[in-house]
């Protein structure tokens, strides 16, 4: 019996043009397995952003098919969004917090969204702040935290609902060469633990070391897909 | 390479700096139980107190929020307190809406029968009383009290006319003025000269009229104009948390927990808004008939103003929470779509 499909995402000739003509995203084609790591690597504007865009439906293909699970990620709507949303973790690269709540509450609000107890919602947001170092400022407003504190907030609120998926743009730009260390043991943990983890980087350094399988964007296009760059 | 070993030995070693709890991660990712969730009754509480969050959490753009409602049904409910009492007064103003139809002298005795039968089944009369020359003599002569003597030796040769009182029916008034009925009657053969009673029931009887023929249009415009206002305040709530709703639904909200708690609190400020608007139109009747006590208009007592219906004030409420709960949700519709 041959070996079912274990493709978790693919991508068919994917075109993203942003409105009126800035060509993000030329004729994609990729596959990714069930608990891969993979990196983006590609220069400022390379179109690494828009293609993560793709995978939670913050944008949709302009020509061509995201497909996620079997299922066509460009033509969903409402709930299923909502859905697909909810069992991804993003870490936004402009951290997307929310300002009028607590870091606390930021965290605990994607468990709030599916309706976890307050008391254990914030039980695991404590603790996922605690391992990120910032229980001391669970209680302060974002906007009081430096830029690298607000990125561990915005990287804490991705992880907490044990996402399948975690799609992390950009996630230590701000943080200093242990903070990143530490960041990327908290990634490598959860793709350990079964989460599919893809991360926009132009850190080609930090994508060597780290010698997983990393697919190189220029000007929108794929120009490679390195199973392990280091060799 | 010496660099890469120290580099590659910085990423095997699982010991976490800066106080990684890593432990706790993977413990908690492999343990796949699901977490305790709200259900049922619990949900719509959850809701009620987003609600009530986001009525709070823009104090001042709430209070404009309930201060436009309040004065927006306040207006509204003041015009239907108009309406409803000028409607009452002038009913009672009707019982003095008569006039006077004096008979020509050489009038036959059956042309008046007649005439008095016509205007007894007319049905823009209430009541119809006739005064004969006799009887108008002897009214006169009790008017004059002690002078009543100046009167005597007129029963031969009577000079005062003879005159049938018409009471008109007070809800003619709305389509048609006094000086037309008047004219009417002057047409008619036996009389001689019409009067009737007063100008400002004439007056009021116009604007009566413009009340009811506008009223409704007015009504209409007024409503339109409210909602616009409140659906624009809420609007500019909303506006102001845009990111919060676009982050909300990067995250996996649904539309329904993103749109419910803000329509709640459109609900909660229609409700305070309503309550407020209601209670000035409720103290301003008040001070009124307190102002107004006992005084009379051209011989009509004022009657006291009356609140308004109970089921017109539970209409107004209603309005106000619609408005509340539509103006929402219209103004939800433009930035939920993430
Ligand atoms: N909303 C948008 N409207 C129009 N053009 C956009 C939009 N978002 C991105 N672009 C354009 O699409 C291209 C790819 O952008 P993208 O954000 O994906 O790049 P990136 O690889 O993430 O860059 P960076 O490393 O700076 O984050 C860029 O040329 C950018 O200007
Ligand atoms: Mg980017």
């Amino acid at each position: 019996m041959p070996e079912p499909s274990r493709e978790w995402i693919s991508l068919y000739h994917v075109d993203k043009v942003y409105p009126p003509n800035q060509n993000a995203l030329r004729n994609i084609d990729v596959k990714i397995q069930r608990g891969e790591f993979i990196f983006i690597a590609g220069a400022s504007g390379a179109g690494k952003s828009t293609l993560l865009k793709l995978l939670f439906a913050e944008e949709r293909a302009t020509r061509g098919q995201v497909i996620l699970l079997g299922r066509n990620v460009s033509s969903i709507a409402g709930e299923q969004v909502s859905g697909l949303r909810r069992s991804t973790g993003v870490i936004f690269q402009d951290y997307k917090l929310i300002h009028t709540r607590s870091v606390l509450d930021n965290v605990a609000f994607t468990l709030e969204v599916i309706g976890v107890r307050k008391r254990e919602r914030h039980k695991l947001a404590y603790q996922m702040l605690n391992a990120l170092g910032l229980k001391d400022r669970v209680d302060s407003l974002p906007m009081t935290l430096s830029g690298g504190e607000q990125q561990r907030v915005a990287i804490a609120r991705a992880l907490i609902n044990r996402p399948q998926l975690i799609l992390a743009d950009e996630p230590t730009g701000n943080l200093d060469p242990d903070m990143t260390v530490a960041v990327f043991n908290l990634l490598l943990e959860a793709n350990r633990c079964g989460a599919t983890v893809i991360v926009a980087s132009h850190n080609l350094s930090l994508i060597e070391e780290i010698n997983k399988r990393t697919l190189v964007l220029d000007r929108g296009r794929l120009i490679g897909d390195f199973s392990h760059p280091r060799g | 390479m010496n660099d890469e070993g120290k580099r590659s030995q910085l990423f095997a070693v699982p010991e976490p700096p800066v106080g990684m709890g890593t432990g706790f991660l993977s413990d908690y990712w492999s343990s796949r139980e699901p977490l305790p969730t709200i259900r049922g009754i619990e949900i719509w509480w959850y809701y009620i107190q987003r609600g009530v969050q986001t009525v709070l959490a823009l104090p001042m753009s709430s209070i404009i929020t309930v201060m436009t409602i309040a004065v927006s049904l306040f207006l509204l409910a003041g015009f239907l307190l108009i309406l409803q009492n000028v409607g009452q007064l002038l009913n009672e103003a009707g019982n003095a809406l008569s006039m006077t139809a004096y008979i020509k002298a050489e009038a036959s005795e059956k042309d008046v029968t007649n005439f008095i039968r016509e205007l007894e089944t007319n049905s823009k009369v209430r009541s119809v009383s006739y005064t004969s020359k006799a009887q108008a003599l002897e009214t006169f002569r009790k008017d004059l009290g002690t002078h009543s003597s100046l009167l005597d030796g007129l029963e031969q040769n009577n000079p005062l006319p003879a005159s049938v009182d018409v009471t008109l029916r007070p809800e003619i008034m709305a389509n048609i003025s006094p000086e037309e009925i008047a004219s009417q009657l002057r047409r008619v053969a036996v009389v001689e000269d019409v009067v009737f009673g007063s100008e400002w029931a004439d007056k009021m009887a116009g604007v009566v009229r413009i009340f009811r023929a506008f009223g409704l249009l007015t009504l209409l415009i007024a409503m339109a104009i409210i909602v616009f206002l409140i659906s624009n305040t809420i609007k500019l709530v909303i506006y102001a948390r845009r990111e919060e709703i676009t982050i909300m639904k990067l995250v996996g909200a649904s539309d329904g927990f993103v749109k419910i708690p803000f329509m709640i609190g459109g609900l909660i400020q229609g409700l305070i808004g309503s309550a407020i608007g209601l209670s000035l139109v409720k103290l301003g009747a008040l001070a009124l008939n307190y102002q107004l006590q006992g005084s009379q208009v051209l011989g009509v007592t004022i009657p006291s103003i009356a609140f308004l219906h109970w089921w017109a004030a539970a209409g107004l409420v209603i309005l106000g929470l619609a408005v509340g709960a539509i103006g929402s949700f219209f103004a939800l519709g433009k930035f939920i779509n993430v």
